[in-house]
């Protein structure tokens, strides 16, 4: 190759590498599309796991009775097949390159245990992460979204990866069947149980301590860490991220919807708030034990004991790792948070779809999908009141404490099923008439029309449908209701 | 010896105590009838709530399941094809159809099903008169029946729960995106034999075979 030819590919490839970022950029702007994988086999890691290999990857597994290790292990594989088999891994996407990029810089100061580890990102929207004896760990898509930048990521990272090192599960393990044999000489059963998750919260505490140890070779803040394990729990604190309702209002109120205002007023947030937060805990967990009955320190615990090893820590002479390159954490949360919104799609969660499509229209307001999304929701939505489930599709699990969401909530449900199908309708003739050559917005009209105003008038946007979109993705679908109404 | 037939008749009806009882039987195939392939995901066994053992026993009735529903199939001249995954599995299996399972079920778990009996608070007479319609699945599946070739796909499963045993059969037309078949059977107590299970597995595709005229 001559080497003008090569200065020439050079120029091309740094070119493409500048301009990727824009384009990804302006890809959200107008439209998303979720992940989906090209067509092909799947990747080993999915299902090729054995109990043999579960076995030998258990760190300090020979420690343990060969009845108890194979135990443990079993429980692993049944776990990871049960979890492959739900559809609840994310295959190899940007999300999962981000990942895997955080957990290798928080390994090259071990080379020797980096390939025990296996990244996996789960499309749960739980505020979470976990690993399991055999190295695997699982990050949920629900973390990212609620994080605020890379080194609080790489914080829990590090965290579930001291898990691991520090042989938590088989120690705790061993404590346990100790303790419970002492327990049962001494007639004491019950004490056993309350011995376990003191051991497990101990561990807790551990991880966190050696976390900052793998944190400090890298380039990430520890400092962090605070924050990160702030957004861990569900705090009792309601925020307000639209505090002048201008999304609400914006989304929500038109000549279709006028929404009375006391339905969103402080107090009904906090009244629904207070029953959301009641229906979560047992009774036993609302009275004051602390975290007796947890597996999990008391965050503020948690934190404070952070503030203090950190104090003690002695930065110099730490060798720092090279920082690796990867994408920019507020292009990948809200990739995180497009993603939230498919999944609340798909689990039926559609006040939480309402609210991530929300959120995100603040930043990108003529989003195709997102304005689709707001349209697919408000039609189940209307769907399922009529067929008297409003209340099983509005009673789902809060994992905000944003104050956006319950007034999303507290609509959803005061709306009856008349003004929710109207809302729905006239949310679909505005999108429509705004996207005129989107095919779902388009499809949507067509549905929200036969639902609210019956056959007749939904025909003529059925018919434009087949005319526009002869190839389109609905025509079967839309063949088959034409049918069902001749 | 007056009341010997009375003894006999209970000593008989002592043998009644494990019943299978049809909780749901619906059928919302009114116009064309099943009459192509069926796509069945995944079928499951799931052992709740029992001994640490479930898991591998889970597994081995899995896998003794599957082999009776493609019995109970070709005896019945259903075209059923099972999916699961396998090493040999794509990543449209993954990203379609198991996607497709979580919608089907979710959406007929909401639209008043006895599936989950928790949930039928909400169960009166203002629904049974309103809801007309069969249940519904989200649209965006629509376009799988070019991909497959079929438009039917189902879900077959078991759930050993403290107390009964469910058996659920669930046909979705991804053309339609409606629920064309969906079938619940419970056995209200007793421990979950491989002969009943066959029984009812037979049964339900016996059942299906009509809705292939």
């Amino acid at each position: 190759m001559s080497k003008l030819k090569r200065i020439h590919i050079y120029v091309l490839a740094l070119t493409a590498c500048l301009i990727s970022p824009q384009l990804m950029q302006a890809q959200i702007d107008n439209n998303y599309v979720p992940f989906h994988a090209a067509d092909g086999l799947l990747p080993k890691s999915l299902y090729d796991f054995n109990l043999e290999g579960i076995v030998q990857q258990i760190k300090g597994g020979d420690q343990l009775e060969a009845e108890k290790l194979k135990r443990l292990a079993t429980d692993i594989y049944y776990f990871k097949k049960e979890y492959a088999e739900g559809g609840n891994f994310y295959l190899k996407n940007e999300l999962t390159d981000y990942v895997q990029s955080i957990g290798d810089e928080i390994l090259v100061s071990i080379p020797a245990n980096k390939n025990n580890f296996k990244f996996y990102l789960s499309r749960s929207m739980e505020v979470n992460a976990f690993c399991m004896a055999d190295g695997t760990v699982i990050i949920n898509l629900g973390l990212i979204a609620s994080l605020d930048n890379e080194s609080q990521l790489a914080f829990i990272m590090a965290h579930e990866i001291s898990h691991y090192l520090k042989q938590h599960s088989v120690n705790d393990l061993k404590r346990t069947a100790d303790a419970v044999t002492y327990d049962n000489v001494n007639q004491n059963s019950n004490r056993a149980v309350f011995r376990r998750l003191q051991f497990s919260r101990d561990s807790e505490f551990d991880a966190d301590g050696f976390a900052i140890n793998l944190l400090a070779t890298t380039n990430f803040d520890a400092m962090e860490c605070i924050t990160a394990l702030e957004k861990l729990k569900v705090s009792d604190t309601l925020v307000d991220s639209d505090p002048q309702q201008v999304l609400l209002n914006k989304y929500f109120k038109s000549e279709y919807c006028d929404f009375d205002t006391s339905w969103t007023s402080e107090k009904a947030i906090a009244a629904i708030h207070d029953r959301a937060a009641v229906t979560s805990e047992s009774n036993l967990m609302t009275q004051d034990f602390g975290d007796l009955l947890s597996t999990h320190p008391e965050i503020e615990k948690r934190q404070y004991a952070l503030k203090e090893i950190m104090s003690n820590f002695d930065y110099s002479d730490i060798e720092k790792v090279e920082k690796f390159e990867r994408k920019d954490f507020q292009y990948i949360q809200r990739i995180a948070r497009f993603e939230m919104v498919e999944n609340s799609m798909r689990e039926s969660y559609y006040t939480h779809a309402l609210y991530n499509a929300v959120r995100l229209l603040e930043y990108y307001p003529d989003n195709i999908y997102l304005n689709t999304t707001l349209s697919k929701s408000l039609y189940w939505i209307s769907y399922y009141k009529e067929i008297n489930s409003g209340k099983l599709v509005v009673r789902q699990p809060v994992t905000t404490n944003d104050k956006a969401f319950f007034r999303i909530k507290a609509i959803i449900e005061k709306l009856d099923v008349t003004a929710a199908k109207k809302l729905s309708y006239g949310n679909a003739k505005i999108l429509s008439e705004a996207l005129s050559s989107n095919e779902v917005s388009l499809f949507y009209m067509a549905l929200n029309t036969e639902h609210y105003l019956g056959k007749n008038a939904s025909f003529t946007y059925y018919n434009k449908y087949l005319k526009t979109y002869p190839e389109g993705r609905f025509v079967e679908f839309v063949n088959n209701r034409l049918s069902y109404m001749q | 010896m007056r009341y010997l037939s009375v003894i006999i008749l209970l000593f008989m009806l002592s043998g009644c105590s494990r019943y299978i009882r049809i909780e749901r039987s619906e059928r919302f195939v009114s116009r064309q009838g099943i009459k192509q392939k069926i796509i069945c995901i995944d079928p499951q066994v799931r052992l709740m709530g029992y001994t640490q053992n479930d898991s591998e026993e889970e597994a081995e009735l899995e896998n003794w399941f599957r082999d009776e529903l493609n019995y109970s199939a070709s005896k019945n001249q259903v075209d059923l094809e099972i999916v699961r995954l396998t090493p040999e599995s794509t990543t449209s299996y993954y990203e379609d159809l198991l996607s497709l399972k979580k919608e089907f079920l979710q959406a007929n778990n909401l639209q008043n099903t006895p599936l989950n009996f928790s949930n039928q608070n909400g169960y009166n007479t203002i629904t049974k008169s309103v809801f007309v319609y069969p249940p519904l699945i989200a649209h965006d599946f629509t376009d799988l029946s070019k991909k497959y070739g079929t438009p039917y796909f189902s879900y077959i499963g078991i759930y050993k729960q403290p107390g009964r045993i469910l058996y659920y059969h669930l046909i979705v037309n991804t053309n339609t995106a409606e629920t064309v078949y969906r079938e619940l059977k419970s056995i209200s107590k007793g421990s979950l034999k491989k002969k009943m299970i066959s029984q009812m597995v037979y049964d339900s595709m016996a059942m299906l075979k009509e809705e292939l005229k």
